[in-house]
């Protein structure tokens, strides 16, 4: 295995973020998860590999994050794939730059397939 | 001062003396002249009539004797002392020129037997005078007056205008005797003749006469015949007598004269005539008249003879026919041999005993001419017994001599006209029939007499057992519409025709509406004789359009209790209506009127366009428009408007207007709007628990392969498919609150059609293991349209075939192209649809129920929302299906949309 890939997840509903979480360390990720959006642009801890963000999260919008991410040099590179209960939002993700967008609730064969095909590229 | 001279002279002096003369022209009495006093002396004391004026005013004077001229309510006493000017008015033309003469200086005038008409009597009367004016000098010598003496002679004219009178009427008498008298002596052929004779013969009064001379003025043709008769006359065995006519030549103008002459010849002892004298009259009118009188008879025969009627004199009290008619011999159906000359009952044996024989002899007695109508005759014609019937008239006719000898009958075959009359009779009673049969009352009003005949029915309408007289069917007609009545009728003798309606009251109280309709008769100089016509019960017909303008009022009040607005347009002139409550609806206030196209300027942008689109589309279709969209108000607040309108068409299906009702519901909207709000926020709260537990199943199940628990994770994967369902069913939610929201977002590319296809059938074989889906696929290429939308219905068909084919295995799914749509159909072979259900299935919550065997969980929604999509893409969706064989559902959408 190669080194450990960094997945931070962004979610304002705990039962997501806790089975997310424990699915990507399964499979070998090493996941940053948080309650609060805003606290993935304080990059104290070092920036991930991906980023994995829901779009309607008490606080804090994905797509204004991600908009953030792609915006700032240091982060630009590195794939957002946004994630919504609302399917009609796939647009807006990609209007804010997002890699990818997957509509809750989603098979996790799919957000992983996802995910490791945003690293690839 | 002497007065002694008015004294006396009677009456007048007395008059004189009492008259104020300070007032005069004259002036008091005391300063009169010498001169006025004497000749007044002189005046006052004659016995002769006598006049005077005096003065340049000419003051009248008269005497007692002139008093009787002036009659009684005359000019006497006024005149005494009265200028003269005023005095004799009436005759001042006449007598001014006499006074100026005499005063100018001229000689005195006379004059005799004049007449000068003088108001006297009470009246003006014709009065006849012999004056004289002579003038009256004063003291100077002058002339100070006029003087008149005069006697009234109008008794004596009067009696000489009688005898002349007489005379006249004498001479008048003699020259109307018209007789030439004339004298023969035989003896010496001597004849003498008056002068009116002597003119006749065109001679000279002085002229002397022979008998040659009388003879030669006699027409040649008649000279013989008026000499025999002399001769006769002569001839004293003749008695004397003396007549003969014959015609006369003025041998100076050539006039001829017819005359009779009349005489008596005198004999002497010897029995020789020694004198004939006698007279001629000139009778040469009533020759003439006599000839006139022939000639008519001539041309009364011919007009007989000639007359389309038959016609027949008789003659005699044994009735001789002495003239009879073609017509009449047709009639009778005789030829002329047997009547002419005969006795009229030997030519028609078969009539003597019908009673014609006496009623001919009492006419020719009575002089009073008989007629007889319809007189049922039994004849032999052609040989054949016939009943005609005959109008008759039996007419005296006067001779010359005013005596009665002959009958005029006239007699006319009616038998055809009986028929005719007969038929028209029974024409009237059918159309009387029919006017019963429809309710028609009949009238016939004679507009002379004010009569009026009236059917059973016309009786009936206005409440009548029977027919009363017209005054009580106008007095049935309700007080308010007699004026309609009455303009009607004066209407009618203007135009020949009457209409109108009224109200009637009958006895019992009760009211019926009539109509009556009619026509005016005239006669040849256009004077109306006769309207005829027809009245009808309208009474039901008048109910039920008050119940209509009823119907209407409840209507309008319906509209307001509902709120709803309506307007209608003309879609003509494009003039447009509101009601007030359409009005409120758009906020506007209630007398503000807008014209059509500011009134789709209320219209959302975004709704404008569909709302015109679909007014017109049911104006085309005449289909029901219905729609809802929102409008801004003056106040630009928002309100939701419901409306639904339909268009009115002519005769030839031409539009004639749009009516429309529409409402507020801007109430309801914002509640849809809540409960959508809802079901949006709560479906998308269900889905974030949902998300975990699928997370935590699958990753559960995972787990359990990795250790080899497979029936564990297949437990884990079952869950999985119903957590797949719970997410469709909330999606399904989801989407329908976005389409009747009209937020569904639609995302359009352009895609290769198949290759979609692929990806879902191959996406859903996963999910099944009971069936085969198969694909029938044409090349479509590429599509414009909402990928995941189409998907999504793709994958609605075909979830559903799976679902309603529970004992089949095959689904087949197909694409082709036809014209610039792509077509997709999805078959089964599963229960299929009733036909009298296919309709339904794509109505919002409609499932399909199967039977005992089979029941089909699932909200109602999926084929709802697959139907919308599809129309929103622009296509349409459909299903043909066999009840128990399966089902094929199919939509097509075009290749390449518009883009919009």
């Amino acid at each position: 295995m190669n080194k450990q890939k960094r997945v931070t997840v962004a979610d304002d509903d705990p039962g997501i973020l806790d089975a997310v979480g424990m699915m990507l360390e399964m499979e070998g990720y090493e996941v940053n998860a948080t309650l609060n959006g805003h606290s993935i642009l304080n990059f104290e801890q070092g920036l991930p590999d991906i980023y994995v963000l829901d779009i309607w999260m008490s606080g804090a919008d994905g797509r204004e994050l991600c908009k953030k991410l792609k915006s700032e040099e240091r982060t630009k590179n590195i794939p957002v794939i946004l994630i919504s209960a609302s399917n009609d939002l796939k647009r807006s993700a990609e209007t804010a730059g997002a890699d990818d967008f997957l509509a809750k609730p989603f098979e996790i064969d799919m957000l992983l397939s996802k995910i490791e095909k945003a690293l690839t590229n | 001062m002497n007065r002694g001279f008015l004294s006396k002279g009677g009456e007048c002096g007395a008059l004189i003396r009492s008259i104020d003369w300070g007032k005069n022209h004259l002036g008091p009495v005391a300063h009169w002249p010498q001169s006025l006093l004497t000749t007044l002396s002189i005046l006052l004391n004659s016995k002769f009539p006598m006049f005077l004026y005096w003065g340049p005013e000419l003051i009248c004077f008269y005497n007692d004797a002139y008093r009787p001229s002036l009659g009684n309510n005359g000019k006497h006493p006024s005149i005494m002392g009265m200028r003269a000017e005023e005095a004799w008015v009436e005759i001042w033309p006449i007598i001014k020129p006499l006074i100026d003469q005499v005063l100018a200086g001229g000689e005195a005038t006379w004059s005799e037997d004049q007449l000068i008409p003088i108001f006297r009597n009470g009246q003006i009367e014709d009065v006849y005078w012999t004056f004289s004016y002579s003038p009256a000098y004063d003291e100077s010598g002058q002339p100070a007056g006029v003087y008149v003496t005069c006697t009234e002679t109008t008794q004596k004219v009067n009696t000489l205008l009688a005898l002349n009178d007489s005379n006249d009427k004498l001479e008048f008498a003699l020259n109307a005797a018209e007789l030439g008298t004339w004298d023969l002596n035989p003896l010496t052929n001597k004849f003498t003749a008056n002068n009116r004779l002597k003119r006749w013969f065109g001679l000279p009064p002085e002229a002397e006469m022979d008998l040659s001379l009388a003879l030669n003025s006699i027409l040649e043709k008649d000279r013989k015949r008026v000499n025999d008769a002399i001769l006769k006359a002569l001839d004293f065995s003749s008695g004397g007598n003396y007549t003969v006519q014959y015609t006369i030549v003025n041998a100076k103008n050539g006039k001829e004269r017819v005359v009779k002459a009349k005489g008596k010849a005198l004999y002497n002892d010897d029995h020789i005539a020694y004198r004939l004298n006698g007279t001629l009259q000139d009778i040469t009118e009533e020759i003439a008249t006599q000839h006139a009188f022939k000639e008519s008879e001539e041309n009364f025969r011919k007009l007989i003879l000639q007359a389309p009627v038959g016609m027949i004199i008789l003659k005699g009290e044994e009735f001789f026919v002495e003239l009879v008619n073609d017509a009449y011999l047709q009639i009778a159906g005789k030829t002329r041999k047997d009547f002419e000359n005969k006795p009229l009952w030997e030519a028609l044996p078969e009539s003597k005993t019908l009673g014609f024989d006496h009623i001919l002899k009492k006419v020719m007695q009575t002089g009073i001419a008989h007629n007889g109508n319809e007189q049922p005759t039994n004849l032999i014609r052609n040989g054949k017994k016939e009943t005609v019937f005959i109008n008759y008239v039996y007419e005296p006719l006067k001779d010359a001599d005013g005596t009665i000898n002959r009958i005029m009958v006239v007699s006319v075959d009616v038998t055809e006209m009986l028929e005719s009359k007969r038929k028209i009779q029974d024409a009237e009673e059918r159309a009387r029939l029919a006017t019963a049969a429809s309710g028609l009352g009949t009238f016939d009003l004679d507009l002379q007499k004010g009569h009026m005949n009236t059917s059973e029915r016309f009786n009936e309408i206005f409440g009548f057992k029977k027919q009363v007289p017209r005054s009580e069917y106008v007095n049935a007609i309700h007080p308010g519409d007699h004026l309609v009545r009455l303009n009607a009728h004066r209407r009618a003798l203007d135009i020949g025709q009457i209409y109108y309606e009224a109200r009637v009251i009958w006895k019992d109280q009760s009211q019926h509406w009539i109509r009556v309709e009619g026509k005016v008769y005239y006669d040849g100089d256009g004077k109306a004789l006769r309207m005829l016509g027809t009245v009808m019960d309208i009474t039901q017909q008048r109910n039920a359009k008050e119940e209509l303008i009823q119907t209407n009022q409840r209507l309008a009040i319906a509209l307001e209790a509902g709120r709803l607005g309506s307007y209608e347009i003309d879609l003509n002139t494009h003039k447009i209506s509101f009601s007030e409550q359409f009005n409120l609806n758009y906020g506007l206030l209630p007398n503000i009127q807008i014209s059509y196209d500011e009134l789709f300027n209320f219209i959302e942008p975004p709704f404008k366009n569909e709302v015109i689109e679909g007014i017109n589309s049911a104006i085309v279709n005449g289909t029901v428009y219905g729609a809802e969209y929102p409008i801004h108000w003056p106040d630009k607040s928002i309100h939701w408007i419901k409306e639904s309108g339909k268009a009115q068409y002519d005769e030839q299906g031409n539009p004639i207007t749009f009516i429309s009702v529409s409402f507020d519901i801007t109430e309801t909207k914002q509640l849809q709007q809540q409960k959508d709000d809802f079901i949006g926020i709560a479906s998308h709260e269900l889905k974030t628990p949902v998300t975990s537990i699928k997370a935590y199943a699958q990753m559960l199940e995972k787990i359990l392969l990795k250790k080899g628990d497979v029936m564990e994770a297949g437990l884990m994967k079952k869950m999985d498919a119903q957590l797949n369902r719970l997410t469709s069913l909330i999606g399904d939610l989801l989407d329908v609150t976005k389409v009747n929201a009209g937020k569904l977002q639609y995302n359009h590319t352009h895609f290769d059609f198949n290759e979609m296809i692929h990806f879902v059938i191959e996406d859903l074989q996963h999910t099944t293991e009971s069936h085969q889906i198969m694909m029938n696929l044409q090349e479509v290429g590429q599509v414009f349209a909402d990928k995941e939308r189409v998907s999504q219905v793709l994958t609605n068909l075909i979830t559903n075939a799976i679902k309603y084919s529970p004992d089949t295995e095959k689904i087949i799914v197909h694409t082709s192209i036809s014209g610039e749509n792509v077509e997709v159909c999805v078959e089964d072979f599963g229960i299929g649809i009733a036909e009298d259900k296919l309709h339904k299935v794509f109505e919002q919550f409609y499932r399909v129920s199967g039977n005992m065997q089979h029941t089909f969980p699932g909200l109602g929604l999926g084929l709802y929302i697959s139907s919308e999509i599809i129309k929103r893409e622009g296509g349409r969706i459909w299903v043909d299906s066999t009840e128990g064989k399966g089902s094929k559902f199919c939509f097509s959408i075009p290749v390449n949309r518009h883009h919009y």
